[in-house]
């Protein structure tokens, strides 16, 4: 019985680490599911490119956002380089780290941006092609000295002014807005000193309709060439969860392997022990009649039956595992039923196959030997 | 039962003679009884006859049977179906009850279980331990035990049963007890073939077979 602990302890940690890595991952997804799934970007060929005859335009957008399950969408451009960003009193040398974009109002709202004071453009802005701006609260705190100011004062972006018209607060991990200082997108067409090459059709969806989203985009925004677009998609949902999971999981599968193999070495030998303090039995009941075989598949029996306890005990004492781990992170507990109904079927095998040498080794026994008294 | 030339050599650092040319004709239906002293091959020569080893060279016919062109697993059907053994040592298994380890014979045979229960008890009944059945060998005498063993014996009705020293470890009022019930064993269908040292076991012998050194004389 001892022995089927090896095994068990085995079974156990395959069992926690398969439910532990499911439970850590879903967990993970939680966080950031809503950001990364449901945001899809279009990138338009660089402009200079003539032959490509897919372009950014104003009117896009509106047909992109009457998809279903779109939610906002609008054109983002960048400009090349690093345009030189000073603010009103020159005081201090212009800055030149800040990323320019020029942004239709929804292109900014789905690239997860909140306004943390002031105002969005609004189409006003657009149609008159007003000089403001939106700054970053990295800019506004590295322009104006605080995060939250800066709505009313001026902003130099390669020696132009625009007014601020608010700022707001990237999401966490968006490198693309983050630091940036925004003009309304009719300064993509060209504006002193600027130049904007990479545009892109930022799209957020509805939770799960990203796939099917980013597969009508390129027909609808420029249906005379599609394929000159490149169609960004968030990581997979499967694919995320699978490399979180690898990730520990290779490092605990191995130890669950290592710990499985010594308790399969466990029970080969207890068995193989089992087999010379049992010889005389073999011997009678190969003089009885047992086949080699049969006495073969005794000890096979026997060991299957160890590893079968030793699964069942592991499987369970693996789930108590994850649930505790589980409950101690407030995680939801995910236990696929593959590994509850595998756990115990890996342990009987392994049983099986520590089984085989000391199964061979008992039908060696002859019976004339193992009966001399 | 005949054989003809025997010999049976154990291979090993030094190789020992054990039967050195060994001719024994044993008929159905008598109880033979083979002595001599230790070492002159006697357990040697059962196992030979009980199928449990193989002549070095030499033939072996059993009932007609060359069983020297028979496969292992043909002897072992063979042994299970017409032999019967006890053993000095009883050889009961310790975890089996009595009706458990009297039914062990019948396993390997395809008995459907209730019948295999159903021969056993009658077969420990028959050796006067109707009311034991359930006993772990642990739990039994020695005279018990033996007796446990030869039910075991022939529960499956074999045509011949081979004792090697049976009496070895009992006392001589349990080895009389075990001499009647293995004398009373002999039919005309069949044949008793007991090793032994004793002599009031051999003296109830048919015919006594004396083993020197290899050879019967
Ligand atoms: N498996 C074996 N390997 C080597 N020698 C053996 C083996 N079995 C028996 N012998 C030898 O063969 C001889 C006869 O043994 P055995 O038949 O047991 O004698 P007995 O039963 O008459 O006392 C002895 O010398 C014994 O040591
Ligand atoms: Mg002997």
């Amino acid at each position: 019985m001892l022995t089927a602990l090896g095994v068990a302890f085995g079974i156990c940690a395959a069992v926690a680490t398969l439910g532990i890595t499911a439970s850590a991952a879903q967990a993970v997804n939680a966080k950031f599911d809503e950001l990364t799934a449901t945001e899809v970007r279009v990138r338009f060929p660089v402009l200079d490119s003539s032959a490509r005859v897919a372009r950014p335009e104003v009117d896009q957008r509106l047909r992109v956002t009457e998809l279903n399950g779109v939610r906002d969408a609008g054109l983002v451009a960048q400009a090349d380089g690093h345009p030189a960003i000073s603010n009103i009193r020159h005081d201090d040398a212009p800055w030149s780290e800040a990323t320019v974009l020029a942004a239709q109002d929804g292109g900014l709202t789905a690239a997860g941006a909140t306004m943390l004071s002031g105002r969005m453009f609004d189409v006003g802005h657009e149609n008159r092609h007003d000089r403001v701006a939106l700054v970053d609260s990295v800019a506004a705190t590295r322009l104006f000295g605080e995060a939250g100011a800066g709505p009313g004062a001026m902003v130099f972006v390669a020696d132009v002014p625009y007014v601020v018209l608010g700022v707001y607060q990237a999401p966490a991990g968006n490198a693309g807005i983050t630091g940036a200082v925004v003009l309304p997108y009719w300064a993509a067409s060209g504006q002193p000193g600027l130049r904007f090459s990479v545009s892109e059709m930022v799209v957020r969806t509805q939770l799960g309709a990203a796939d099917q989203v980013a597969r009508e985009l390129p027909f609808v925004i420029a249906p005379q060439a599609p394929d000159d677009l490149a169609v960004l998609v968030p990581p997979d949902l499967r694919s995320l969860r699978a490399g979180v999971e690898r990730e520990t999981q290779a490092l605990f599968l191995g130890l669950a392997l290592v710990s499985l193999v010594i308790g399969a070495l466990g029970v080969s030998n207890v068995s193989y022990v089992s087999v010379l303090e049992r010889r005389a039995e073999i011997g009678l009941r190969r003089a009885v009649g047992a086949s080699r075989r049969a006495v073969a598949a005794q000890f096979c029996l026997e060991t299957a039956g160890l590893g079968l306890v030793g699964g069942v005990v592991g499987t369970i004492a693996g789930i108590h595992v994850t649930a505790a781990t589980s409950l101690a992170k407030s995680w939801l507990v995910i236990l696929d039923p593959m590994v509850l109904g595998g756990g115990p079927v890996v342990g009987m095998v392994t049983g099986l196959l520590a089984g085989v040498y000391p199964a061979i080794a008992a039908s060696r026994v002859q019976p004339a030997d193992a009966l001399r008294s | 039962m005949q054989l003809t030339d025997v010999t049976k050599t154990f291979a090993g650092a030094a190789a020992v003679s054990a039967l050195r040319g060994v001719n024994l004709e044993i008929r159905r239906g008598e109880m033979t009884a083979i002595v001599g002293p230790s070492g002159a091959g006697k357990s040697t020569l059962l196992n030979i006859l009980g199928l449990l080893d193989v002549p070095t060279s030499g033939r072996y016919l059993l009932d007609g049977t060359d069983t020297s062109m028979l496969r292992e697993r043909e002897l072992t059907s063979l042994r299970a179906v017409s032999l019967g053994f006890v053993f000095q040592a009883f050889h009961l298994v310790a975890h089996l009850n009595c009706v458990g380890n009297v039914m062990l014979p019948l396993v390997h045979q395809g008995w459907p279980r209730r019948e295999r229960a159903r021969l056993a008890t009658d077969a420990l009944v028959q050796v006067g331990l109707g009311h034991r059945l359930d006993a772990r060998p642990a739990t039994l005498s020695g005279g018990e035990r033996q007796r446990v063993a030869v039910a075991r014996a022939i529960v499956h009705s074999p045509s011949v049963i081979l004792c090697d020293e049976p009496t070895g470890n009992l006392d001589r009022e349990n080895s009389t007890h075990v001499m009647d019930l293995l004398r009373r064993l002999v039919t005309p269908e069949r044949s008793l073939i007991v090793v032994t040292h004793d002599d009031t076991v051999s003296a109830c012998a048919d015919r006594v077979v004396k083993v020197v050194d290899g050879a019967v004389c």
